[in-house]
């Protein structure tokens, strides 16, 4: 049940979990258009340095992140308290707690869509996205320290964001919001989408008939994202060769060495069994 | 206080301050121009009667602007002719006096009357060129290019602003640009011929040149850096898109509201946006920043 005294609905994922598809879905699902990348009806997020010193009332690059790390909640608040919507879309790639402090607590949430997605197909995406190895993206989601936009000597356009290793990032939203949230894996956005996204539309409490959802996912569909990115850089990664890759589910094992894929049921082993992504005895279901 | 004891006369966007605080950064004021603003250390209270803003470090009314700056200190900016600082305990002077550098002096120009725009100032082949954009869009970076390349630069990030006789003229702020460490890195800048913002940060007062500095110059031109258009491209903006532009890059704008100033300064940024041209500039960081400022110079030169 949406928590209707309060606005914002995260879309929270890890990076490359298919956070940016449900967006644009969800653009494409409110505007009833075919949403353009770089202009989409929910783009915001949570760590813009924008909304940050707005709510902070002074520039946030003036002072260390350390110091208006714990007004975070209460700048959210005012945010909302702001603005006149019902409710607030907003992308969030941190994890829930920082340093034993709940960044997005139950008060201030409407909802939560928490997007997960196995995280042996993710590294090889994160590892494009990044320009890094395999290897490099391993270290990443596997590391208790892995933070975004988290270098001290550069400013960038969104405060670092810390989320630690996929599996701590992903109970860390459930253990705050888990009697709040949906939980949709990005292998039945690609499987069953239509299932999948109308489970989202729902939960959010947009109107919506079938023809709408299914208009929507053809306006999402991954061909005529491919289709843009060829024509017009994607602003949110203008480093990016590709932002938009295969998308396809177990592509993994094309692109991950068996050792890799081990090492990541050793990092997540507990988590990967919890959400169906290996059996007990260590198997791939994916 | 009497202000005709103080140690130190300096002249900050067409304002005479004085004070017995030391600020190498600032440009002395040899003038015989009386002081109009007095900076100097003092007991600040800890919020604001009627505070009217809804800021975990700031405080705002109509007379007053109050910044709390965890482990630096409180400023006090009070009726456009006071700048009041009291150190937190255990915080660093240097660091405590450099924090009032930057949204502290923005504040006095608010409440002097100014529009104050969140950008710098540089001079092209004669031409006053405003250089604004959100935070992280590079402006301090690309002035510091051009100021490379001979251009002068009259201020960064925050940038005093009149309409005087039709025409729209930016006063001098103090000679240094502020820069990230990498940025001093990629304009092969060296660090140590900066000064930190604050210890704890890598952030520096990077020193330009401050010949002639005290010289008003007028603005003709206002470049919006953006991440919307290709890099190192332009676009002339005409009717409301010019006004909007300005309006939203007026620095800290949200201090506005709570001022009582908004309806004020939607006018005041009006009249300006008629009197200027002002225009997009692409930079998504996909060029280098030389490239960036040759393109600049190319344009600016041409138009």
């Amino acid at each position: 049940m949406l928590n209707t005294n309060a606005k914002f609905i995260w879309l929270a994922s890890y990076p490359k979990s298919g956070n940016t598809w449900v967006r644009i879905f969800l653009s494409a699902l409110l505007t009833g258009k075919e949403p353009d990348i770089n202009n989409l009806a929910t783009n915001l997020i949570i760590s813009s340095r924008q909304l940050i010193d707005a709510t902070l009332g002074f520039s946030s690059s003036d002072i260390p992140e350390d110091d208006y790390l714990f007004y975070r909640t209460r700048m959210y608040e005012v945010y909302a308290k702001a603005h006149k919507q019902e409710y607030i879309l907003c992308k969030v790639h941190d994890a829930c707690i920082l340093k034993g402090e709940v960044l997005f607590t139950p008060a201030i949430t409407r909802g939560t869509v928490y997007i997960l997605r196995n995280p042996f197909d993710m590294v090889a995406s994160t590892a494009n996205h990044h320009n890094v190895s395999i290897e490099q993206a391993l270290d990443y989601i596997c590391s208790p320290e892995h933070a975004l936009a988290n270098r001290r000597t550069k400013l960038n356009n969104q405060v670092s964001q810390y989320m630690g290793t996929w599996s701590q990032h992903l109970q860390s939203w459930e253990n705050v919001h888990h009697e709040n949230m949906l939980l949709v894996k990005y292998e039945d956005l690609v499987n069953d989408s239509l299932q999948a996204f109308s489970k989202i539309a729902a939960y959010i409490n947009i109107p919506h008939t079938k023809a709408d959802v299914l208009q929507a996912i053809e306006n999402a569909a991954f061909q005529k994202l491919q289709n843009q990115e060829q024509k017009t850089a994607i602003k949110m990664a203008p480093h990016v060769k590709k932002f938009f890759r295969s998308g396809k589910v177990g592509g993994w094992r094309n692109e991950i060495t068996t050792d890799q894929a081990m090492r990541i049921i050793d990092c997540h082993y507990d988590a990967l069994l919890k959400h169906g992504y290996i059996d007990t005895a260590g198997n791939i279901l994916v | 206080m009497s202000t005709t004891n103080l140690k130190y006369k300096y002249c900050v966007g067409g304002i005479t301050i004085g004070s017995d605080i030391h600020y190498p950064e600032l440009i002395l004021d040899n003038s015989h121009k009386d002081v109009e603003v007095v900076l100097a250390y003092g007991e600040v209270p800890e919020t604001l009667d009627n505070n009217r803003a809804d800021f975990p470090i700031v405080e705002v009314n109509e007379d007053n602007y109050l910044l709390k700056i965890p482990r630096a200190g409180r400023y006090w900016v009070n009726k456009g002719d006071r700048i009041t600082i009291q150190a937190e305990e255990g915080a660093t002077l240097e660091d405590v006096r450099k924090q009032s550098l930057t949204a502290v002096l923005a504040m006095l120009g608010y409440q002097r009357n100014y529009i104050m725009m969140h950008g710098g100032v540089v001079i092209i082949n004669g031409r006053g060129v405003l250089i604004t954009g959100i935070s992280a869009m590079g402006k301090s970076a690309l002035l510091a290019a051009l100021s490379q390349k001979g251009c002068r630069v009259i201020s960064d990030d925050i940038s005093y602003i009149q309409v005087i006789d039709k025409e729209v003229i930016a006063f001098p702020s103090f000679p240094r640009i502020m820069l990230w460490k990498d940025s001093l890195r990629k304009l092969k800048l060296k660090a140590e011929e900066g000064q930190k913002l604050r210890a704890d940060m890598e952030k520096y007062f990077y020193p330009v040149s401050n010949s002639a500095f005290q010289e008003q110059v007028r603005i003709d031109t206002v470049c919006v850096l953006t991440s919307s258009i290709g890099c190192g491209l332009f676009k002339t903006l005409s009717g409301l898109g010019k006004t909007t532009h300005l309006r939203d890059n007026l620095f800290h704008p949200w201090i506005l509201g709570p001022m009582g100033k908004s309806g004020y300064y939607a006018s005041r940024v009006l009249g300006m946006s008629s009197l200027v041209d002002v225009m997009l500039f692409g930079n998504d960081q996909t060029k280098s920043i030389e490239e960036l400022a040759d393109l600049f110079i190319e344009n600016m030169t041409n138009a």
